[in-house]
Order: C-alpha cells, then sequence, then structure tokens
C-alpha cells in the first residue's frame, strides 16, 4: 500500500499547493505533509516500488533499502521540524521551496537509478536557491547567484560523469563505482562539490547565512547530507575520501574560529561535520559506514537545532554578528537550553546524541590501525566543542552584556526548539532504535567507562583551553578570505582587467590605423588632388618634346 | 596512557587557536570587503 505514494514527491507536491494556500489551511499542509512523508518512509517494504523506462533507459524511481530508509527518514523529520520551526516565516515562496528541496532530496535517497539521482539532484539545486533568495536582501539576491553558478557547474560535472558511465557500462544502475575511469572521477567531483569539499567549500558559509531566519534551518540539512549518502552508496572505502575530509574536518575548525558571524560559525562547522562522514566513507569498514550513516543522522538533528536556536536570536534582535550579541540567556532562556543542548550534541558530549554516533568513525579508525586518522579525528572532536560547542553558546548567550533584552521566540519557534533537543537527548540516551536503523549489524558499545571518561577529559580540557585563551579569540569585525575570493574578486578584477586592456589595445590599433590611412590619403591628394603633379595639365609641346626623347632612347637601345 | 584526553585535548586546542590566529594574519579582512559596488 505504500509504495503506492513516493514520500518526496508528496513532499514536492506539498510545496507546490503551499503557493496556493493561506491561513489555517497552510499551516495543516506545512505540518501534515511532512508528517505523511515520515509515515511513507517508515511503511515502506524493501525492495523496488517503481520502476519504467525513460528514453530507453531504465529507471527505478523509488527503491528502499536499509541506507536509504535512514536517510529518508531523518530528511522527512527536518522537514517536519523546519515547517513548524517556520510557521511564522511572512516570505510566502521559502516554505514552499524548502519543500521542494525536502522532496528532492527524499527522491535522490530513493533512486535506483543515476538518472533519477541526476533529475532530484538538479531540482534540490533548484529549490534551494530559491529559499536563499526568499529572504529578500539584495545579499542574498546575489549570494543565491553566486550558490547557483557553483551548484550548476557541479551538476555538468555529474551529468558529464554519468553520460560516461552509463556509455561505458550500459547500465544506469545506481550502484557501487570503483574509480577506473574518467567518468567516475567526474561523478565523484560532482558529488563532493555538494558535500561542501574543497576546494570549492566556501559556497556554504557564503550562501547559507545569507537565507532568513527559517532558512538557513532547512539548508542546513539536505543539500551536503545528500551527498553524504550518494556517496556511501557509490564511493565506499575510497581511501582519497580520508584525506578530503580531514582537510574538511579542520578547514572547519579554524575558519570558524576566525569568523564573527553567528551563522557563519555554523556553517563552517557543517562543512567540518560532514568532514567526519567523509572520513567514515573513506575508511569503508562496515563500523565506519555505520559510523557515518549514524553522525548523518544525528547531525542533521543537532544542526538544526543550532540553527534554530541563531534563528531565533536573529528573529528577535535582527542581529548576526557575535560583536553585536551577548547575555541573552537572560531573556531568552529556552533558546539558551536549547542551543546547548545542539551544541553540546555537536561536541559529541556523552548522553546527547553526538556521541554514540561519532564515536563509531574513531573506533573504526582503531580498530583499522590508523593510528594517525585516529589522533586527528581526537584533535578534531576537541576543536569541534571549541569552535562549536563553546564559541557559539559563549559568545550570542553569555559573554559581555551586550543591553538587548529580546524574548523568547513565539511559541512555533520554541515548540520546533524542544522537539529537536528532546530527539538529540533522546538519541543519545536511548539509542537502540538508531543504531537498529543502520544499514550494517552494528556491535559497538558507546557507554563504556574508558570511552566516557576520555571524552569528558577532551572535552572538559578543551573547555580550559577556551577560556585561558579568550584572549586570542576576541571578535573582530572581519571575514576570512577563502576560494570564493578567486570569483568574487579576482574573476571581476580581471574581466576589468581584460576589458581595459583590451579596450586599450583596440583604441591604439584603430588610432594608428586612421592615422596611417590619413598619411596615405595626403601622399596620394599631392600626387593625385588639383595641384598634384600627375593631375597637372601639360602643354602639346611638351608631350612632343617627351616623346621625341623616348624615341631618341629607343633608337639608341636599338642600334646598341 | 593516563590523561591523555586531558592534556591532548589542551594541546590540540592550543594549536588550533595559534593556527587560526597565524592564519588570520594573512586572510582575514574588514566584514565590508565583499560589499563594494563595481561601477560598472
Amino acid at each position: 500500500m505504500a509504495e503506492l505514494l513516493h514520500p518526496g514527491l508528496v513532499l514536492v507536491a506539498a510545496g507546490l499547493a503551499l503557493t496556493l494556500l493561506s491561513g489555517r489551511a497552510r499551516t495543516a499542509l506545512t505540518l501534515l505533509a511532512p508528517a505523511a512523508a515520515v509515515a511513507l518512509v517508515l511503511a515502506a517494504p524493501d525492495g523496488v516500488a517503481w520502476r519504467g523506462t525513460i528514453l530507453g533507459y531504465p529507471v527505478v524511481p523509488y527503491t528502499v533499502d536499509a541506507l536509504s530508509r535512514l536517510f529518508a527518514l531523518v530528511f522527512a523529520i527536518m522537514a517536519f521540524g523546519g515547517g513548524l520551526f517556520a510557521l511564522k516565516q511572512e516570505s510566502r515562496v521559502e516554505v514552499p521551496a524548502a519543500f521542494v528541496y525536502a522532496g528532492s532530496a527524499i527522491g535522490v535517497t530513493l533512486a535506483g537509478d543515476l538518472i533519477t539521482v541526476f533529475v532530484f539532484w538538479e531540482l534540490m539545486a533548484l529549490g534551494s536557491t530559491l529559499v536563499i533568495w526568499s529572504a529578500g536582501t539584495a545579499s542574498a539576491y546575489r549570494a543565491s547567484m553566486r550558490y547557483l553558478m557553483v551548484h550548476l557547474l557541479g551538476g555538468v560535472v555529474l551529468m558529464a560523469g554519468i553520460a560516461g558511465h552509463v556509455a561505458g557500462t550500459g547500465s544506469t544502475a545506481f550502484v557501487r563505482i570503483a574509480l577506473d575511469s574518467p567518468a567516475h572521477w567526474l561523478i565523484l567531483a560532482g558529488f563532493l562539490v555538494n558535500a561542501g569539499a574543497p576546494p570549492l567549500s566556501a559556497w556554504l558559509p557564503d550562501a547559507y547565512p545569507e537565507a532568513s531566519w527559517s532558512g538557513t534551518v532547512f539548508l542546513s540539512a539536505f543539500t551536503t547530507k545528500t551527498a553524504v549518502y550518494v556517496l556511501l552508496r557509490a564511493f565506499p572505502g575510497t581511501e582519497l575520501l580520508v584525506f578530503v575530509g580531514l582537510f574538511m574536518i579542520f578547514y572547519g575548525i579554524v575558519y570558524a574560529l576566525l569568523e564573527n558571524d553567528m551563522r557563519r560559525i555554523l556553517a563552517y562547522s557543517i562543512v567540518n561535520q560532514v568532514g567526519f562522514m567523509i572520513v567514515g566513507i573513506g575508511i569503508g569498514t562496515e563500523m565506519s559506514l555505520n559510523g557515518a550513516a549514524a553522525h548523518a543522522f544525528t547531525h542533521i538533528l543537532y544542526k538544526a537545532l543550532l540553527l534554530m536556536s541563531a534563528g531565533a536570536v536573529l528573529y528577535e534582535t535582527g542581529r548576526r554578528k557575535c560583536t553585536d550579541l551577548g547575555g541573552l540567556f537572560r531573556t531568552m532562556p529556552l533558546t539558551m537550553v536549547c542551543g546547548t543542548i545542539g551544541a553540546l550534541s555537536i561536541s559529541s558530549f556523552p548522553l546527547t546524541s553526538g556521541f554514540v554516533s561519532k564515536s563509531m568513525v574513531g573506533q573504526a579508525a582503531l580498530d583499522g590501525h590508523m593510528g594517525v586518522v585516529w589522533l586527528l579525528l581526537a584533535a578534531a572532536s576537541a576543536g569541534v566543542f571549541l569552535h562549536a560547542g563553546i564559541k557559539f553558546p559563549w559568545f550570542v548567550f553569555f559573554q559581555k552584556d551586550s543591553g538587548l533584552r529580546p524574548p523568547d521566540p513565539p511559541w512555533s519557534q520554541r515548540l520546533a526548539m524542544v522537539l529537536f533537543a528532546a530527539l538529540c537527548i533522546g538519541l543519545g540516551v536511548y539509542y537502540a532504535p538508531l543504531y537498529r536503523l543502520l544499514p550494517y549489524p552494528v556491535d559497538y558499545v558507546p557507554y563504556t567507562g574508558a570511552h566516557v571518561v576520555e571524552m569528558l577529559q577532551l572535552l572538559l580540557f578543551s573547555g580550559l583551553a577556551f577560556f585561558v585563551m579568550l584572549p586570542l579569540l576576541k571578535r573582530t569585525l572581519t571575514i576570512t578570505l577563502d576560494t570564493d575570493w578567486f570569483y568574487r574578486k579576482a574573476g571581476p578584477w580581471l574581466a576589468d582587467a581584460l576589458r581595459a586592456g583590451i579596450g586599450a589595445v583596440d583604441r591604439a590599433v584603430r588610432r594608428a590605423g586612421l592615422s596611417t590611412l590619413g598619411a596615405g590619403m595626403g601622399v596620394l591628394s599631392r600626387a593625385l588632388g588639383d595641384r598634384g603633379k600627375l593631375a597637372r595639365a601639360y602643354g602639346t609641346g611638351t608631350m612632343v618634346l617627351w616623346v621625341a626623347i623616348l624615341l631618341t632612347f629607343y633608337l639608341i637601345l636599338y642600334y646598341a | 596512557m593516563f590523561g591523555f584526553g586531558a592534556w591532548f585535548g589542551f594541546a590540540a586546542c592550543a594549536v588550533l587557536i595559534l593556527f587560526a590566529k597565524g592564519l588570520g594574519v594573512f586572510l582575514k579582512r574588514q566584514d565590508t570587503y565583499y560589499d563594494e559596488r563595481r561601477d560598472g
């Protein structure tokens, strides 16, 4: 029965219908459609539900296994939480676009062939661009266009890879792919663009924080985690991904430490957290793949919670910069508590969801005798606490008294935050349901004495480091240059320089041409003009004389 | 190793903060850096 309705398409259709509704009907559909998607995902049995043919190629738009169920479920839960949080959103475009975006993400997770993956992949790019655009500011418009350009580029690369793969193998099936041809490298590159991998990571912190107070909550969940899903499906155990992931982890920490905008801090931390997942995919054992999948699940919930608390602050104060904020715990206690729960979860504090998921990746590195990777992951865990676990709540809710006295946000936002905070704690304490959903059987106990003690030591002494070195972390009104500098500054400079250079050369060539032409005309007019030598009227006698001279020469030459 | 988590966590954070600080010297700009509009 459940396989008659595709949960992703239900959300997409609901998103389109929402544009026509207002008032209570709109509220009802905003909550019911994602709830229906959750129920459909849970009810869908394993195996192929839909299959068909497009342009002669077999397609499988709807198929379910453990991995796709896990991701589709968390995407549907996220659409519900985001919809609830955004009930007071005044933009009429944002939530419909977000539902199309979320539904397309679910569509990718339920796709059994590369053509369906690609179609939903591009639909996601359009939906998410509209979510950013609907913030309605000039900076959001420009950011949404930059975002779209990067994702269309990624889409073209992916399309080329898929075309090459289908031409080479004759199969459209979306299965594990070996890195043995240029087409497969292109597919990997296309996936990695959406994961926020180097060298294009900058699209994420550039675009997401420009969305509205609720838009960023939606954006944090789908694009990067869909990329994690497709990498899990197609490239498990690709060693390169360990290095890519480690780079992303430390890039995220270092840039977040330098950042002043609270939502850009959290955006860098998305890159950091996706890095942990990519490392897990690169290690490629059942433990590490489980870890990557579980971490994607918990990450979506606590990152949404963190961005909800940041969104609530933005909604109430209109401010985003740490230098403008501080001391909000007095009048926003609920937002502070929920934000802190999200911050503890991202730091993998025991009894939160991050602890039961991230530990599996570290354990897999240990099991695989990758000592250096394990040490770097441990250092990164300390760094996560530093840049997101303490820095975000400290600078937003405590720090100095900014004089701001905003109240907690309206009920819809409070309810969404409480719901996600409960999920973060709930999964940290009662993790069996999450472990049951993972793609491989789980043989892992997160709560051992040694592990808990070591994690607490690591986190508490990271906290100590934060406060000891607080003077070095003082916020300044600055941003940090990233690779987007090349297309935001160097590109326009180059275009300007080329335009100026080409203009100068063009002017010089034309000037030289005109003066040459003028000089030529002068010579001609001196020769052929009214008084020119060749145009003068000569007397008959002169001509007879010249003819006589010529004839004389002729005679001399003839007899000589 | 006794207290591994503690000293490793502290040291990792110190290194990360100092590295970030050092990188900031080269890469930090005013947050209005990208705001200047180009005139056609």
